[in-house]
C-alpha cells in the first residue's frame, strides 16, 4: 500500500545534500510532515548538525498526511542519487517497508527501490537555539569561491569580522590565506554586526563537506560569533532551506 | 528563576537515573573505576574482588559484554568477527577532533606522554570542546555513557569497511570521546589500540563469575569446564546470570561453538612413558599439520584451529570431505589436516599449510597443496556429549561416524604395551613426515579433558634433528609404481647410499618429489633396460619396490634433515640400534650423469653429517 509520496523538480539539490551529509555521518532522519519534509542529521562527533527543510510548496506533488520519521541511510541513498542532474525530477514513494526513488529526464523514468530501515530506536536529534549578535549575507557561488581559495591552506578556517565586513582565513605551517568579504564593494548582501572584532575557529573539513551545496544555494546567511557555532542557512529558488550547525574548536 | 525548559532538563536527569538504578542500563564510570583500580593493585585477590564488585553491578543484559571488555576483546576470536585494531593516526585525528585540538598538538602531547590513552585524558581535562552539545536547546541533564552504547559503538567501528569507513570509523571515536569523561576516553582509547593493560586474566574472570553467580570460589571448576566446553566467556556469564549456575553443570558441547582442545605432556623415553598412561595405550602418528576441531552441522561445517580461531575458510576442499565422509548430522570431531605433494601424495610439512591463510584464489591454492585430514578423536555426536567418556568409546564412534577415504581418514596408530614396538613406530613416524607420535592413555578414566594439559596423552618428539645443508647424491636401487596422475609411470624410486666397506649400496629413503614430467617419462625409459625380476645382490634393502634395478644412476637429492628410520639400511645401528639413516622430505634436484654409483655419498658420510647437523629441537606449542 502506497502510505505517501512527493515529487520534487530538482533531484540535484537533493543529490548534494545527501552526498554532503554522507560525508561525516552514515545515517539521518528523514521527517514527513503535512507541511514540510525535513532531513536531519548530526555527525557522531557532534561537531556539526546538519537540517534541510523543503516546504510543501516547493514540490510539484505532495502527499503527506501525517508525520512520520524514517531512518536515511546516506550512503545507499548517496548511490541512487550520485547521476541525478538539475532539471531531473525526483520522485520518492514510501510504502511500508520500501522507499522508491525515481528519476525522469526527459521523458525516460529510472526507478530505484531500497529498504527502509527499521524505525525503531530513532535517536532524536536535538534542537539548536542560539542567539547572534553577528550575521552575513552573501550569494551561493561567493561564499563558495571564498571558502574554495583558501580551504588547501590549513586544517581550520578562522572566521572574524568588523563592521560591515566579513574576514575568512585559514591559517598553517604553509603560511596564511584570507578573504575578505565587504558590503561596500558589493560583495555581501547584508550585514549585521552587533560585536565587532569578533573571532572563532572552526574545522576546515565541516565546511568543505558542504560546499557543493552552498555553490548551488542562492544565498548564504551566515550566523557567527565569538566561540559559538558557525550557522549557515543555505536559501535555494523554490523555498527550501538547508542549515547547517558547526561547533567552534576551543583553542 | 526557575524556567520550563530547567523543570524539564531536570525530570529527564532524573528519569535516566531512575532507568540506571532500575538495572536497565550500566554506566560506564563502573567499569571505568574498576579499570582505573586495576591498574593500580597486583594482588590477586583483590583484582578478585574488584571484578567481582563490577560483575555485581552489572545488569545480566549486558553482562556479556561487560565479560568482553573485561577480555579486552568485542567478542571471541573464533567468531571471526573484525578485530579493532584502530591505528595511531586514525586515533590521533579523532582525539584531535574530540577535544578541539590541532593534530600537531595530539602529537606532542603524546611524544611527552607515552600513551594515547592518556594523551587524550590529558588533553579532555585540558580543553572541554564538547562539540554542539553543550550549545543544544535539549540536551538534558546527560547521565553520562552507557556500557551498551560504547560497546555497541565499539562493535559499529569494528564492523565498519568499505569506501567511505576511515572517515567513519573517526566519527564514530570522536563522537564517543566527546561523550566522555577524561578517564573514561583514556580507556576507550586503549581498547581501540587493543592495549588495555588491565593484567586480567581469564582465571579471575571465571573465579568472579564463581563468585558472583554461584556464591564461592568452589564453583569455579563448574564454569571453568563450561568455558572449556563453549569457548565463549560472555555467552557463559549470560547463561548463568539469567539461568543460574547449575545451568552449566552439565553443559554439553555445542556445534559451532570451539571446545577448547586438550592438550598432551611430553616425554623422551618409552617406558616412563608407557608406565604414566597405565601400560597399554593407544599410540597415534603424530602428523606435522594443523590441528583441526571440525564441527559438523547438516551442510554446515565449521574448522576451528587449535587457538581456536576460525579457518574454515582456508579448508573448502576439507569442508566437502566433512559433508561427505562425516555420516553424522551434528558431529564434533578433531583431526590433523596435512599438506601433500600434489604429485605423489606424500605428506609434506607443515610450513606448506602456510600459503592457505591466503584469502584470495583458495581454489588456486587447492591445487597446488592438497590435504589429507587424519582424525584422531571425537567430541560430540548427534546429540551425545562425547567429552565425559573414556577413548576406546570414543574411538568406536568415531569409526561409526567416518566413511574412511585415502584423504580423510582415522590417524595411523598402533596399540601396544612393548616399549621397543612405541619406539620402532616412533622412528617410522619421523621418517614419514610425521613430528613423533602422541600416546594415549586407554584406561576406563581416560576422558577427554578439554582445555586441559595431562597425562593421559602424552607426546614423544624428536629431541634432536640434523638438518641437512647440502646435497647428497644417491643410486638408484629400486621403483614404485606412480599413482593417479603418475599412472603408468615409476612416481618413486628408492634410493640407496654406497658403503664402501661393504661395497654395497644401502637404501636411503624413498624420492618422489621435484620430477617433472618429462623426468618422469624419461625415467620409464631410463629403467627398462635395467629392470631386475630380483634384488641386485649389491643392494641391501629391508623395503621391497616394486620393481628392482641395476644400480646405475646417480641423482642429486637434497632433505629436510637426516632422521632415523626403523625401514632403511644405510647406517643401520649405527646411531641407535635397529634404526637407519633416512631423510625427510627428499627432493630430485637433477640426474648426475659424471658419477658412477660409487661415487654416490658414502654411508660414513651421512652418518657424518647426520652427527654434525645435529641440534635440539625447539619445543613447538602443538600438542
Amino acid at each position: 500500500m502506497l502510505d505517501l509520496s512527493f515529487t520534487s523538480p530538482d533531484a540535484s539539490i537533493w543529490r548534494y545534500v545527501v552526498s554532503s551529509a554522507g560525508k561525516f555521518v552514515e545515517v539521518g532522519l528523514m521527517i514527513l510532515r503535512p507541511e514540510e519534509l525535513i532531513i536531519k542529521a548530526m555527525d557522531p562527533s557532534r561537531t556539526a548538525l546538519i537540517e534541510f527543510i523543503m516546504p510543501k510548496e516547493s514540490f510539484e506533488e505532495y502527499n503527506v498526511s501525517e508525520e512520520r520519521t524514517i531512518q536515511l541511510n546516506f550512503e545507499e541513498l548517496g548511490k541512487v542519487l550520485r547521476s541525478a542532474e538539475k532539471d531531473d525530477r525526483l520522485t520518492v514513494e514510501l510504502e511500508a517497508a520500501t522507499i522508491k526513488i525515481g528519476f525522469e529526464r526527459r521523458g525516460i523514468v529510472r526507478t530505484f527501490t531500497l529498504p527502509l530501515h527499521t524505525e525503531a530506536g530513532l535517536e532524536e536529534i536535538p534542537e539548536l537555539n542560539i542567539e547572534y549578535a553577528n550575521m552575513f549575507k552573501v550569494r551561493g557561488e561567493i561564499f563558495y569561491d571564498a571558502l574554495s581559495s583558501i580551504e588547501d591552506m590549513g586544517d581550520v578556517l578562522k572566521i572574524g569580522g568588523d563592521k560591515n565586513v566579513l574576514k575568512l582565513s585559514s591559517v598553517s605551517d604553509l603560511g596564511e590565506a584570507e578573504v575578505e568579504l565587504s558590503l561596500e564593494k558589493g560583495v555581501l548582501e547584508e550585514a549585521e554586526v552587533g560585536n565587532p572584532g569578533f573571532t572563532s575557529s572552526y574545522t576546515m573539513e565541516f565546511f568543505t563537506y558542504v560546499k557543493r551545496p552552498i555553490k548551488a544555494a542562492e544565498y548564504v546567511i551566515l550566523r557567527v560569533d565569538t566561540d559559538l557555532p558557525a550557522f549557515l542557512e543555505l536559501t535555494y529558488p523554490q523555498g527550501s532551506k538547508l542549515k547547517y550547525y558547526v561547533a567552534p574548536r576551543t583553542e | 528563576m526557575l524556567c520550563l525548559s530547567d523543570v524539564f532538563k531536570t525530570y529527564v536527569y532524573y528519569l535516566r537515573k531512575a532507568v540506571y538504578l532500575l538495572g536497565y542500563v550500566m554506566e560506564l564510570k563502573i567499569l571505568v573505576e574498576a579499570f582505573n583500580q586495576l591498574e593500580k593493585i597486583t594482588s590477586r585477590t583483590q583484582i578478585t574482588n574488584v571484578v567481582v564488585n563490577v560483575l555485581k553491578n552489572t545488569p545480566k543484559e549486558i553482562v556479556d559484554k561487560v565479560v568482553y571488555l573485561l577480555q579486552g576483546v568485542l567478542w571471541p576470536d573464533w567468531k571471526g568477527l573484525p578485530e579493532l585494531g584502530v591505528g595511531e593516526k586514525y586515533l590521533i585525528k579523532a582525539i584531535a577532533k574530540a577535544t578541539g585540538s590541532s593534530e600537531e598538538e595530539v602529537e606532542k602531547t603524546y611524544k611527552t606522554s607515552g600513551d594515547l590513552g592518556k594523551t587524550a585524558e590529558m588533553l579532555k581535562m585540558r580543553k572541554s570542546a564538547g562539540g554542539l552539545t553543550k550549545f543544544l536547546s535539549s540536551s538534558t541533564g546527560r547521565a553520562g555513557l552507557t556500557v551498551e552504547k560504547v560497546y555497541d559503538t565499539l562493535a559499529k567501528i569494528a564492523l565498519t569497511t568499505g569506501e567511505g569507513s576511515r572517515d567513519l570509523k573517526i566519527n564514530l571515536i570522536a563522537g564517543l570521546l566527546t561523550e566522555a569523561t577524561p578517564s573514561e576516553a583514556k580507556f576507550i582509547v586503549r581498547f581501540l589500540e587493543g592495549r588495555l593493560r588491565l593484567g586480567l586474566g581469564e582465571a579471575t574472570i571465571l573465579d568472579a563469575l564463581a563468585i558472583v553467580f554461584g556464591g564461592s570460589q568452589a564453583y569455579r571448576p563448574i564454569v571453568e569446564r563450561a568455558y572449556n566446553i563453549r569457548a565463549d566467556l560472555g555467552s557463559i556469564a549470560r547463561l548463568i546470570a539469567y539461568e543460574g549456575i547449575k545451568s552449566i553443570e552439565n553443559i554439553k558441547p555445542e556445534v559451532g561453538i570451539p571446545i577448547k582442545p586438550m592438550l598432551a605432556e611430553r616425554l623422551d623415553n618409552p617406558e616412563e612413558i608407557l608406565s604414566k598412561v597405565g601400560g597399554k595405550a593407544l599410540v597415534e602418528f603424530k602428523y606435522d599439520g594443523e590441528r583441526g576441531q571440525i564441527h559438523k552441522k547438516d551442510d554446515t561445517v565449521y574448522i576451528f584451529s587449535r587457538r581456536l580461531e576460525n579457518i574454515t575458510h582456508q579448508y573448502p576442499d576439507v569442508v566437502e570431505m566433512v559433508r561427505t565422509h562425516v555420516l553424522s548430522n551434528e558431529a564434533i570431531l578433531e583431526g590433523e589436516i596435512v599438506a601433500t605433494d600434489p604429485e605423489t601424495g606424500e605428506l609434506r610439512p607443515f610450513q606448506e599449510l602456510m600459503h592457505r591463510k591466503r584469502k584470495y584464489d583458495i581454489h588456486e591454492v587447492i591445487k597446488e597443496i592438497p590435504v589429507k585430514v587424519f582424525l584422531f578423536d571425537i567430541l560430540y555426536n548427534e546429540g551425545e556429549d562425547l567429552t565425559t567418556k573414556p577413548i576406546a568409546y570414543r574411538r568406536e564412534v568415531l569409526k561409526k561416524v567416518v566413511k574412511e577415504s585415502e584423504d580423510f581418514r582415522i590417524a595411523d596408530y598402533i596399540i601396544t604395551e612393548d616399549p621397543q614396538e612405541l619406539e620402532k613406530f616412533f622412528l617410522y613416524c619421523i621418517e614419514n613426515g610425521g613430528e613423533g607420535v602422541v600416546v594415549k592413555a586407554l584406561h576406563s578414566n581416560a576422558i577427554y579433558q578439554a582445555g586441559a594439559r595431562g597425562w593421559l596423552w602424552i607426546k614423544y618428539k624428536r629431541d634432536y634433528k640434523s638438518e641437512m645443508i647440502d646435497t647428497v647424491d644417491l643410486v638408484v636401487v629400486g621403483a614404485f609404481a606412480g599413482r593417479g596422475k603418475r599412472g603408468g609411470k615409476w612416481g618413486t624410486l628408492l634410493m640407496a647410499a654406497y658403503d664402501k666397506k661393504t661395497d654395497t649400496f644401502k637404501t636411503v629413503c624413498k624420492l618422489g618429489t621435484g620430477f617433472t614430467d618429462k623426468d618422469l617419462e624419461e625415467i620409464t625409459e631410463m629403467l627398462k633396460p635395467i629392470t631386475l625380476s630380483h634384488k641386485h645382490p649389491r643392494v641391501d634393502s629391508d623395503i621391497e619396490p616394486d620393481i628392482w634395478v641395476i644400480p646405475q644412476y646417480v641423482a642429486e637429492v637434497l632433505g629436510a634433515e637426516l632422521t632415523l628410520s626403523p625401514l632403511h639400511t644405510c647406517c643401520k645401528g649405527a646411531v641407535k640400534k635397529d634404526a637407519g639413516i633416512s631423510i625427510r622430505f627428499p627432493r630430485f634436484i637433477k640426474w648426475r650423469p659424471d658419477k658412477k654409483p660409487e661415487d654416490a655419498t658414502t654411508t660414513d658420510e651421512l652418518l657424518e653429517m647426520y652427527r654434525r647437523q645435529l641440534k635440539k629441537v625447539e619445543e613447538s606449542p602443538t600438542p
